[in-house]
């Protein structure tokens, strides 16, 4: 099997010296699959969903409306999106090599961030103390579920977010913090991607 | 969280004296393991090996040592699901019909139910998950980036912590033994069965944080080597060229980055459950028991296609090599991976067809189910190809990947029948699934011994020896024959799976014969253990040059063997699919590199196994119900992954010079060999002035 | 890095970031959620509502995709969209094949009438 290449008997085709590959381009697709690999957590949360939605599932307890203020879930979306939206404004700086600008960018989007779980914790404690919590029922646990593994998803990003400031503020733009702010904004922009199918498929489905 | 039934303290959960079994069987592994271990760890220190082991494996990011621990873990593990499994068939030969006898206190055979039952469970998921999986995955690390000119992983950093996560998953299963029990609910685990209304032990909390933990490492490591494959291919190695092998790697990590996450969502739910009361998968308020299945197999049916195509890639790398011919269909080849992997993703309602979802779902599921056996089809043709015409020499890696082709006919027919509902319907689980599944995992088995012997001379620098490994081939293939054939035909009689007593004793007979099969499997490993000691001690006799078997096709047989640590001093460049064989009808196979340069690698790092050791607390901590240490190692893993974070000083640089000492070094030891084994296997290293 | 002559800033990953394609995403996504919002809060409005509001729903992730992602065929960014491609169907059938079958399940339990 012996297809041929055009390269004559000669050594200087045989060997690259000094290949060396593209450390942040391979670093961020790897992370970019793993995020591939967390939307089918999201799809198996969302299947069960679907199995579960169903008034039987509910064993007699609320479903739907009676958990969703859509005003509440609304100003949720909001603080998401505006957080997606600063976290471009950190790689607007990063592009054009703004320590400050990257800096500034994380803290407006780590707080904004902490405003959407503010919003959705103190929702929670609301259905909490109306007797609404997982262990209620079937349909109960899978909304929970979805809901909390997204808010975890964000939580986890407000550490990340932390960990980068101090990373850049200490480190500055080295290949290791760039592929790692490259990353992190597939993994903050994926939420907002999650909460459009949350907001749509959870709360306002259940308003309807 | 949950209250569970009997005692519980805040410092040691539900752990007490009492969770120690008192039980002469399990009293006998203790004692066997204590001795194994004390018997280890005391070779070790006499020897002065652990500042060794300590640098050069358990802190080590090098893919290839990874790969190799991977396959030691395997390999245990293996053994212990073997022992599971003559457990089995022992007491369903002596438990047979109501004047069977009853010994340790069982009313016939040697087992209670309730420890058969957790033999079966920890038999399968041990074999799946715990066997077959980290052998596949070792393989792959060890092979695919040599075989595409790669000096490392993507992540290989990330690599390490995935073995270290496999590694606890391994560890949770065999402290399961000795402190509390296991599950008895199936390897799948059966809902509501799992539920902690019906199993308020802590057996089902070992399975499931066993699995859950090892397979975040299985995901983590399938996107490393999906990077690695997409990213960091040598120079010239367009998709067209790239080793059959390296393609199975790519598609079956496919499927394990897409389809354990939703394995993970199975289980996180059913230990929400469990720990919070929950009810997803509960029977009554509202829970779903049937969502537990899906989901289960919805990762379920992909992870079996996921542990067979590297089988399928690694018998299509030994067929050519030993049929001295150029693999037959390589496109259709490739064609079929995808497409295997591909239909995977559409068929696991086949594992519960008697679920009842009517006739339209069914037709759908079964018609899927055997449109699988197009593409493998396509493969099966591919290899008998590749032989015809072929000069074909039977060393050992030939006949295992022959073997397999074997098992992948008989399991690939029972598979067709039991895509058809109605034939489903009757056989549904009887041992006649056992028997096909069974038959289908040997498939992956004897790819897995064929790869072994046949990479081993690449990873260690000498062969296995030839004799043994054939005894080894035969007393195991005698051992399946004897084992799944009786199995077939006594599931076909109607025996029922999972059985600790037999009613019918019409059955007796297969039984026996399973015995006698499961003796000769015990005989096979006698003589695999016999090899790898006999090899090990005549190795100096046995090494090999950089293409230990003389005829490979691939780049992995370019460089030295053993592999240096840098894999290539320099980056080969690809000029065809085959580019040894292309090199060597260009007479260009022994070509002196023309000079060395300074090598980039990740230094090695204790990390890993850092995080290894508190995901074994967190999973310890979680099985009993301890919540101090749950909270201190999830927060010490937190932690130490941000600290680490922040170091900048990762890599190291090999010197061009330090390349250039262990080259010759290598060459020189390779040239050895070649007298001693009268030329064959290493021309690549002859200067080539001495080529005619 | 040995061969650190080069600036990471410089890399094309970084060079992709887009001001306007963000603040698009955050307009599209914001805008078609409060329509979602409004169907949702205005039954009988808009016919069939949950499909509409789907549509709404799939055309926000859309725009996230392009805008936010950058998913596309370049050069920097082909391996990225080619492996969302193929994972994408995965998605689509783990929910819908569940669906399906729990659907013609329910449908022979009895359960038809208990739901909603």
């Amino acid at each position: 099997m012996a297809t041929g290449g055009d390269i004559t008997a000669g050594q200087a085709g045989l060997w690259e010296t000094h290949h060396h590959h593209d450390t942040i381009s391979t670093r961020t697709f790897g992370f970019w699959l793993y995020m591939l690999s967390d939307a089918m957590i999201f799809a198996g949360l969302f299947a069960a969903y679907v199995v579960l939605d169903h008034g039987y599932n509910a064993a007699g307890g609320p479903m739907g409306a009676a958990l969703v203020h859509p005003g509440s879930a609304y100003a949720q979306t909001l603080a998401v999106f505006t957080s997606v939206l600063a976290y471009g404004g950190v790689m607007v700086a990063l592009k054009r090599g703004s320590r400050g600008g990257v800096l500034a960018g994380l803290l407006v989007a780590a707080a904004l961030g902490a405003v959407f779980l503010g919003l959705e914790v103190h929702d929670f404690i609301a259905l909490f103390q109306a007797g609404i919590v997982p262990q209620r029922s079937g349909y109960l646990s899978a909304f929970f579920a979805l809901v909390m593994t997204h808010g975890i998803h964000m939580a986890f990003g407000l550490i990340w977010m932390l960990t980068m400031f101090f990373q850049v503020a200490a480190q500055g733009f080295t290949d290791k913090t760039v592929y790692r702010l490259l990353n992190l904004k597939v993994f903050w922009h994926f939420q907002a991607v999650i909460w459009v199918l949350v907001f749509t498929f959870v709360y306002m489905r259940g308003v309807l | 969280m949950v209250n569970v039934q009997g005692p519980w303290s805040p410092l040691l959960g539900r752990l007490s004296l009492g969770a120690i079994p008192n039980n002469p069987i399990i009293l006998g592994a203790f004692i066997f393991s204590a001795v194994l271990g004390v018997l280890l760890v005391g070779y070790v220190t006499y020897a002065d090996k652990w500042g060794v082991l300590w640098r050069e494996w358990f802190t080590t990011v090098d893919h290839k040592k990874i790969g190799v621990m991977y396959i030691v873990i395997g390999l245990v593990m293996l053994f212990r699901g073997f022992i599971d499994a003559l457990m089995m068939r022992t007491q369903q030969m002596l438990a047979d019909g109501p004047h069977s006898p009853g010994f340790l206190g069982a009313a016939h055979g040697y087992l209670v139910p309730y420890h058969f039952d957790q033999i079966y469970s920890a038999h399968g998921t041990i074999m799946i998950l715990f066997a077959a999986t980290p052998i596949l995955v070792g393989l792959m690390n060890v092979i695919v980036p040599i075989q595409i000119g790669a000096r490392d992983m993507a992540f290989p950093y990330l690599n390490a912590v995935g073995l270290w996560l496999t590694a606890v998953g391994a560890a949770l299963i065999m402290i399961s033994l000795f402190l509390g029990d296991f599950s008895h609910a199936g390897w799948v685990g059966l809902t509501p069965l799992t539920e902690l209304a019906y199993s308020p032990g802590v057996g089902t909390d070992y399975w499931m944080w066993a699995i859950q933990i090892s397979s975040v490492g299985t995901t983590l490591g399938a996107a490393n080597l999906i990077a690695t494959i997409v990213k960091m291919r040598a120079p010239g190695m367009t998709w067209s060229k790239l080793p059959i092998f390296t393609w199975t790697a790519l598609s079956t990590n496919i499927i394990a980055l897409t389809s354990f996450p939703v394995l993970a969502v199975a289980l996180g739910l059913l230990g929400v459950d469990r720990y919070f009361g929950t009810h997803f998968f509960t029977a009554g308020l509202g829970g779903n028991l049937m969502l537990y299945s899906d989901l289960f197999w919805i990762w379920g049916h992909p992870e079996v296609y996921f542990v067979i195509l590297p089988a399928f890639g690694m018998m299509s790398e030994i067929i050519p090599t030993f049929a001295e011919k150029a693999l037959f269909g390589y496109v259709t080849m490739v064609a079929a991976s995808f497409a295997i992997a591909g239909v995977s993703w559409s068929v696991w309602l086949h594992h519960f067809f008697t679920m009842g979802a009517g006739p339209r779902v069914n037709t759908f599921f079964s018609i899927a189910t055997m449109v699988v056996g197009i593409p493998t089809g396509v493969k099966v043709f591919n290899w008998a190809f590749t032989i015809f015409r072929g000069r074909s020499r039977f060393e050992t890696p030939m006949m295992w990947a022959i073997g397999a082709l074997f098992m992948l006919l008989l399991g690939g027919l029972t598979g067709m029948m039991l895509a058809m509902p109605p034939i489903n319907y009757s056989v549904h689980n009887s041992v006649f699934v056992v028997a096909h599944f069974h038959t289908m995992l040997m498939v992956v088995v004897y790819g897995i011994m064929g790869a072994v012997s046949y990479w081993f001379p690449k990873v260690f620098g000498f062969k296995l020896n030839e004799r043994l490994g054939k005894r080894f081939f035969w007393y195991f293939t005698a051992g399946t024959i004897m084992v799944f054939i009786p199995m077939y035909t006594s599931g076909f009689m109607g025996m029922t799976r999972r059985l600790d007593y037999l009613a019918n004793p019409a059955l007796m007979p297969f039984e026996v014969a399973e015995e006698v099969g499961i003796g000769l499997y015990l005989i096979s490993i006698v003589y695999f253990v016999l090899q790898l000691y006999v090899s090990i001690r005549d190795r100096v006799a046995n090494r090999v040059g950089a293409d230990a078997w003389g005829t490979g096709r691939t780049l992995e047989w370019l460089t030295p063997s053993p592999v240096p640590f840098y894999n290539f001093a320099l980056t080969p460049r690809v000029h065809a699919r085959d580019e040894l064989v292309w090199r060597r009808e260009q007479g260009l196979e022994g070509a002196a590199l023309p000079g060395y340069e300074d090598i980039l690698l990740p230094r090695n790092t204790p990390v890993p196994l850092l995080i290894g050791a508190l995901a074994l607390a967190l999973g310890f901590g979680l099985v009993w119900r301890i919540w101090w240490l749950t909270d201190v190692s999830l927060l010490a893993i937190v932690l130490t992954v941000i600290a680490r974070s922040f170091v900048q000083d990762t890599d190291m640089v090999v010197k061009a010079s330090e390349v250039e000492k262990i080259e010759q070094r290598l060459r020189a030891r390779g040239a050895g060999a070649a007298s001693a084994e009268g030329g064959r296997g290493v021309e690549i290293l002859r200067p080539s002035a001495s080529r005619p | 890095m040995v061969h650190d002559s080069h600036d990471p800033l410089h890399h094309p990953e970084v060079q992709l970031a887009s001001g306007w394609g963000y603040v698009a995403a955050f307009v599209v996504a914001t805008g078609l959620m409060a329509g979602v919002l409004f169907i949702a809060t205005h039954p009988g409005l808009v016919h069939p509502a949950m499909a509409a509001a789907a549509g709404a729903a799939a055309v926000a992730v859309l725009a996230q995709l392009v805008f936010l992602f950058q998913l596309n065929f370049s050069r920097t960014q082909v391996w990225t969209t080619v492996s969302f491609l193929l994972i994408l169907p995965l998605f689509v059938i783990a929910v819908g094949l569940t669906m399906w079958m729990f659907h013609a399940l329910d449908a022979r339990t009895m359960l038809m009438g208990l739901m909603r």
